[in-house]
């Protein structure tokens, strides 16, 4: 069941990359066809389920055991945990926020995020930067349970 | 002539709701061992993780309600790359504020 839940969080992890580099194409015009609000609505519905499937295995990583993948991690490289892991578990929480203001932006701007550049060119900033955010706490989560699955 | 960046109340109610929940999440991640431990630890599984989960978004949905209806008939709150850059600001003292909290000097040991 865990490791089912855990596999299931790196799928949403690439479906919600997937989800925002397909808005950006489209919100930078280089995709003609599609929706950004389709392309918003999936990265947030993937955001979500990422951090709720995350919080439910944060569960069994931080098991006051010595066979946890924390503690095996603090034992054999604390600075994974502490700086890598804390990170993706913390700041990992702003995504979703982030995620639901693109979404937000989107659906309230309609048609004109299509018609006007100003416009889906602000709102791709918040999308690139968001996609940057993500790739690294990607990054830093899958380090750690690497680390974890190897010892 | 009306300018075609203008946001909406109902757009700033989300950016401005955001902007002070990701800064609040900042802060609660920097004090999570110190003086709202007690506070936070709703759950004892997820240490402190459950209360930032729990009360971070709660602040920010409460938080949205809110502003939407105050904000919501507003036409015109500010230009769009004003918010944006508002937001940015917001989510880049949110991050810096926890991770100054983690332990960085595991890296050297």
């Amino acid at each position: 069941m865990l490791f089912t839940i855990t596999v299931l969080h790196g799928v949403f992890a690439l479906v919600l990359i997937v989800a925002l580099s397909w808005t950006a194409l489209i919100l930078s015009g280089l995709f003609k066809s599609g929706s950004a609000a389709v392309g918003a609505w999936a990265a947030l519905i993937s955001a979500l389920l990422l951090n709720a499937l995350g919080t439910y295995s944060y569960v069994f990583y931080r098991l006051a055991d010595p066979t946890s993948p924390r503690s095996i991690i603090l034992e054999n490289q604390a600075w994974v945990h502490r700086i890598l892991f804390e990170s993706m578990e913390y700041v990992g929480l702003i995504v979703p926020i982030m995620i639901a203001v693109i979404t937000a932006a989107v659906v309230i701007y309609g048609r004109r995020v299509s018609e006007s550049v100003e416009i889906s060119g602000q709102i791709n900033r918040l999308v690139y930067i968001t996609t940057f955010i993500v790739l690294l706490m990607a990054v830093a989560g899958f380090i750690p349970t690497t680390i974890a699955i190897a010892k | 002539m009306k300018n075609k960046l203008t946001v909406p109340g109902s757009l700033a109610a989300a950016f401005l709701s955001s902007s002070i929940a990701v800064v609040l999440m900042g802060i609660m991640v920097y004090l999570r061992g110190g003086v709202l431990k007690p506070t936070l630890e709703i759950y004892p599984a997820l240490g402190t993780f459950g209360g930032i989960w729990l009360y971070s978004y709660l602040i920010w949905l409460v938080l949205w309600v809110i502003l939407y209806a105050v904000m919501r008939a507003r036409a015109d709150v500010g230009s769009l790359a004003y918010w944006v850059n508002f937001f940015i600001v917001a989510v880049l003292l949110g991050i810096v504020i926890a991770e100054a909290s983690f332990e960085w000097s595991t890296l050297f040991q």
